[in-house]
């Protein structure tokens, strides 16, 4: 692809298709008017003259007969010779003026000047014809010898056979003239007909040939911008990734480290100290991965019933500890709010987001507004600034009066990386994770800003009619986790470490575990003891027969076997399987050990309740 | 002896102070960011510092070259956990005597620190 092809504009390049049209017209006039041309000089002049001459020819016969039947004693109309002679020396007359014949040039001047000659000499002749019809006609009234056979008759008779001879010759002339003038003139149609349409051929190549460098510039332009978003894209992953290898090393190193100093025996701090700093840090990490996996609205959903003020309320002690001492923070919960279904941690990370965002937007100080209701929307009362669409939702807004955000960025303020903060401050990944966070929830976030006046969030999450959990409910849960189990678990999961720690956490809770490293040796295992599981725990994502492939073969046998899913994998991963989150058990590694007894007892408690209601 | 560590993820620095503090038998300071570092500076001469690259201002780098030419200030390590960046050789050629990049092993970090101290008598790490 060159340069003149990426720079090519398309729209000239349509705005001169008229134009080749307009001179493709012009062409067919000028062809038109030019054959036409050729018509009347070459061809219809000289059609004109044969006749004038022929007409000559007519009179001057006609005159002679006459006369010499007169001069032999037949009654004639006398005046009638002088007519029709009259008649032929007007003719010649006009020839003689007008005959000059254009385009001679076409045909060869020669021809022309011998037809021009040749006219001349018969204008003589035909005046010394009057002439001589004239002295005859008189003589005949005077009495003279003008009889045939006369002297005088011999002479009229030689000037009438040599005029006449005059004339064939010119006709002769004429009609080679003519001949010529029509084979000449069809060559020159026949020329012009080419050339028009090599114009036209040229036009329509010309057309065709500007459409496909329109085109091939066009794509060359999508390829470019495919490129660049690429380039951007890539960019931005590498920026990503710089980030999290940066983190991430940090917290290894701090893990590494503190794994030495127990191997050592180096420092003070008790093992529970270390183990619980090591936790920790492997924690942050966690965390850091599960916010990047919401920014690309990738991230395992662990959702669950929350209500949004115990989670505003929460935070508060937080927030306070966020926001300098010229800052107000106010919050207005509505008391009956709804419950939403959300990732209690996303929520917390949205709240801080925004209230982050808004103390930057006040370095001087100022008011910050957290506000939950209930915002049930019909179909007919939507403004777009406050609500995307109907429904039934939890608005949760935190409003600010600082400096406000620009209205040529504010349609830009959700794009990852993008920043008005200097960058030390701002990773432009704030407002895009809540923006990928509430997203997931399928909740619209939106935002009103005026400059220096301050800013309005609006996160609108979707109304659920589930209960929260609360403290009786943990009670009893609290009550089941710390009774011990003896179910009998299947542990499908192919990496190793990973499936000798599950198996040893499960065995300290109480669980009886039989482990299997694939979905093959589990199908083996289960062959041998159908009814002999209670629970299958497989991981989804192994090489051969997946977590879901196994699951379903097993269930086949045992339709009372409980399934619980782990996997690392990102919700994509796991729908294409089939996998549906929010109806299975499923937990998202990695697992901690609270979590896998919480799920379990859960799915155990839940299969016993729907026994006895069944029983009862 | 006292010893220098400046890093802003709390559990690396606390490993770091430890190693250090057992292996070179030294007092160690702990900064988790620039200005504190600083302040430490100014009231302490160290043997020995360890900086991360990037800590909230000023950063490493910044520490290391108003540092490098100190006489209360003895050779300066430093560390990153920015991968593959132009960390190690920037700091390298702005005086730093050893770049780590994390995660490495404290007892890489701790043979460092001793070569750099070849005058101190050294126990082994955890003996002390």
């Amino acid at each position: 692809m060159n340069d003149n092809e990426l720079t090519y504009d398309s729209k000239r390049g349509w705005i001169r298709i008229p134009v080749y049209l307009v001179a493709l017209g012009l062409g067919a006039v000028v062809m038109l008017t030019g054959s036409n041309w050729i018509r009347e000089n070459l061809v219809a002049r000289r059609v004109d003259l044969a006749r004038e001459v022929g007409e000559v020819q007519t009179r001057t016969a006609i005159a002679h007969l006459w006369l010499e039947e007169m001069v032999g004693g037949d009654q004639v109309e006398e005046q009638s010779i002088f007519d029709h002679l009259a008649r032929a020396n007007h003719l010649m007359d006009i020839m003689v003026e007008t005959g000059e014949l254009q385009a001679g040039w076409l045909i060869g001047d020669s021809v022309d000047e011998d037809v021009s000659e040749q006219v001349l000499v018969a204008h003589r002749k035909v005046q010394l014809f009057s002439d001589l019809t004239r002295e005859r006609y008189d003589g005949y009234y005077a009495g003279l010898d003008v009889s045939i056979g006369s002297p005088i008759d011999v002479r009229y008779d030689a000037i009438f056979l040599d005029l006449l001879s005059d004339l064939r010759t010119i006709e002769q002339l004429l009609n080679d003239q003519l001949s010529l003038a029509e084979a000449r003139s069809a060559q020159l149609f026949q020329t012009i007909l080419a050339v028009w349409i090599t114009l036209v051929s040229l036009a329509v190549w010309g057309i065709w040939s500007q459409e496909r460098r329109r085109q091939a510039a066009e794509t060359a332009l999508h390829e470019s911008e495919a490129q660049l978003l690429q380039a951007q894209k890539m960019e931005a992953v590498g920026r990503l990734a710089g980030g999290i290898a940066h983190d991430i090393n940090n917290h290894l190193a701090a893990i590494t480290a503190q794994c030495e100093l127990v191997k050592l025996g180096a420092g003070s701090e008790t093992l529970d100290e270390r183990m619980d700093a090591i936790l920790s840090t492997a924690g942050k990490s966690s965390a850091m991965i599960r916010r990047l996996l919401a920014f690309s609205r990738q991230q395992p959903v662990l959702r669950e019933t929350v209500d949004v003020n115990q989670v505003v309320e929460g935070l508060e002690g937080m927030l306070v500890g966020l926001l300098s001492e010229d800052i107000e923070l106010r919050t207005e919960l509505s008391p009956a709010l709804w419950n939403i279904e959300i990732d209690p941690s996303q929520l917390e990370q949205v709240i801080l987001n925004l209230v982050v965002n808004a103390r930057d937007a006040m370095p001087r100080g100022g008011r910050l507004a957290i506000e939950t209701c209930n915002a049930s929307i019909e179909e007919g009362a939507l403004n777009p600034q406050l609500a995307p669409s109907a429904g039934s939702w939890v608005m949760l807004t935190v409003a600010d009066d600082g400096a406000g955000i620009p209205a040529e960025v504010i349609d830009r303020i959700f794009e990852p990386f993008f920043t008005t903060k200097d960058s030390a401050t701002g990773s432009g990944l704030g407002l895009a994770t809540i923006h990928g966070i509430v997203s997931q929830c399928k909740g619209h976030v939106t935002v009103e800003s005026t400059v220096e006046q301050g800013s309005v969030f609006r996160v609108f999450l979707k109304r659920s009619h589930r209960r929260v959990m609360d403290n009786e409910d943990e009670l009893v849960l609290d009550e089941v986790l710390s009774a011990r189990s003896t179910a009998s678990i299947l542990l499908v999961e192919d990496n190793d470490d990973l499936r000798e720690s599950t198996q040893q956490i499960l065995e300290s809770m109480g669980y009886s575990v039989t482990a299997a490293m694939n979905g093959e040796m589990a199908l083996e295992i289960h062959r041998e003891k159908p009814r002999g599981f209670d629970v299958l725990l497989t991981d989804v994502i192994m090489p051969g027969m997946d977590g879901k492939q196994l699951a379903d073969e097993l269930r086949t046998r045992d339709p009372s076997l409980h399934v619980i899913f782990v996997s690392g994998y990102t919700d994509d991963v796991i729908l294409a399987r089939g996998i549906d989150r929010e109806e299975l058990n499923f937990l998202s590694k990695p697992v901690s050990a609270a979590d896998l007894r919480k799920k379990l007892l859960l799915v155990l408690n839940r299969d016993a309740a729907s026994r006895s209601q069944q029983s009862a | 002896m006292r010893v220098l560590v400046v890093e802003d993820e709390r559990v690396l620095g606390s490993a770091i102070a430890t190693a250090l503090g057992a292996a070179l038998s030294a007092e160690v300071d702990i900064a988790r960011d620039g200005q504190t570092a600083l302040h430490l500076a100014a009231e302490h001469e160290y043997a020995l510092a360890v900086l991360d690259f990037w800590v909230p201002p000023p950063t490493g780098l910044e520490l290391l070259e108003k540092w490098r030419d100190s006489d209360r200030m003895g050779p300066i390590v430093m560390m990153s956990g920015t991968y593959d960046g132009p960390e190690r050789s920037t700091a390298l050629m702005a005086g730093a005597s050893l770049f780590f990049e994390k995660p490495f092993s404290l007892i890489d970090l701790v043979a460092g620190a001793r070569s750099l101290l070849p005058q101190i008598d050294l126990n082994d790490v955890g003996t002390n």
